[in-house]
């Protein structure tokens, strides 16, 4: 056991991948709702 | 609260840096000696911490500000920072677990730093519920407002539960313990993901404050009482 750590890109790969999907999401669902809310109050 | 486009400006911004940050921080920074290509999470994981206490910090002022002046401004920031605060404590949580596994080897485990830190995703998570389940916005907006400033008693366990306990998790990095190479990912992507937040919040707020602006407005008069004043009654 040398105690380094080898490969592991899985594990990089799924935080950001998850990182941008719940960063993205959640800027576009705040999108949304302005959106709507905006053409709710326009009428 | 405005309907000035500069959210979107401050929000793509912030994406483009976090994209800059994540080529740096993927493609182009070296590897750490111990923990090999597993510590490029580290540039994901650390700004979205260092955000999330920023934001819940933004939530405890905007209590603060709407107990001692009121307003519904501060009511909708509140409510946007909360809501956001929580987003990033999960995300926090999500990428520490995927961090914990091939260095920890747990996915979990309850050490005070993730302790404290699901804490704080229950409390705020409790608060955004508890906005759902009171209809006068007045008594919401000072509940809440309360609730906010007994959550964030947590912020500061989160912060020092690394030195104040024995933990897995290892103590605050400074720029003394972390080699310069790995400096401006990690900077660029704190700015990045602060200023898509800082976005993403001021349209929050402005949602927040359009709903109260609806929520307390007069009932509009319905079509055949429009007619009827119209006509003239009979």
């Amino acid at each position: 056991m040398s105690g380094v750590i080898t490969g592991g890109w899985e594990y990089v790969r799924a935080a950001y991948v998850v990182s941008a999907a719940i960063l993205l999401g959640y800027a576009f669902s705040v999108y949304w709702r302005y959106r709507s809310e905006t053409r709710r109050d326009r009428r | 609260m405005g309907n000035k486009p500069w959210p979107f400006v401050v929000a793509g911004f912030g994406l483009l840096l976090l994209a800059w940050g994540t080529i740096w921080g993927l493609a182009f920074a070296p590897k750490e000696i111990y923990m090999g290509d597993v510590q490029r999470i580290m540039y994901v994981h650390v700004p979205t911490a260092w955000n999330t206490m920023l934001v819940l910090t933004f939530a405890f002022a905007c209590a603060v500000v709407s107990l001692l002046r009121g307003g519904w401004g501060w009511d909708a920031r509140l409510e946007a920072s909360v809501e956001a605060g929580v987003v990033m404590s999960i995300l926090v949580c999500m990428q520490g677990s995927l961090w914990a596994r091939p260095t920890w080897g747990v996915w979990w485990d309850w050490d005070p730093r993730l302790t404290t830190t699901a804490v704080l995703v229950f409390a705020f998570g409790g608060i955004l519920a508890l906005r759902q389940f009171v209809d006068d916005p007045v008594k919401r907006a000072v509940w809440s407002a309360v609730a906010v400033v007994i959550a964030y008693v947590d912020v500061p366990l989160v912060y020092f539960s690394v030195r104040w306990w024995n933990s897995l998790h290892q103590v605050q990095s400074t720029p003394n313990t972390v080699s310069r190479a790995f400096h401006w990912p990690l900077r660029i992507n704190a700015f990045g993901v602060l200023f898509l937040m800082i976005g993403v919040i001021a349209l929050r707020a402005r949602v927040a404050f359009l709903r109260r602006e609806s929520e307390l407005a007069p009932p509009r008069p319905s079509a055949p009482a429009v007619a009827a004043g119209a006509g003239g009654v009979r």
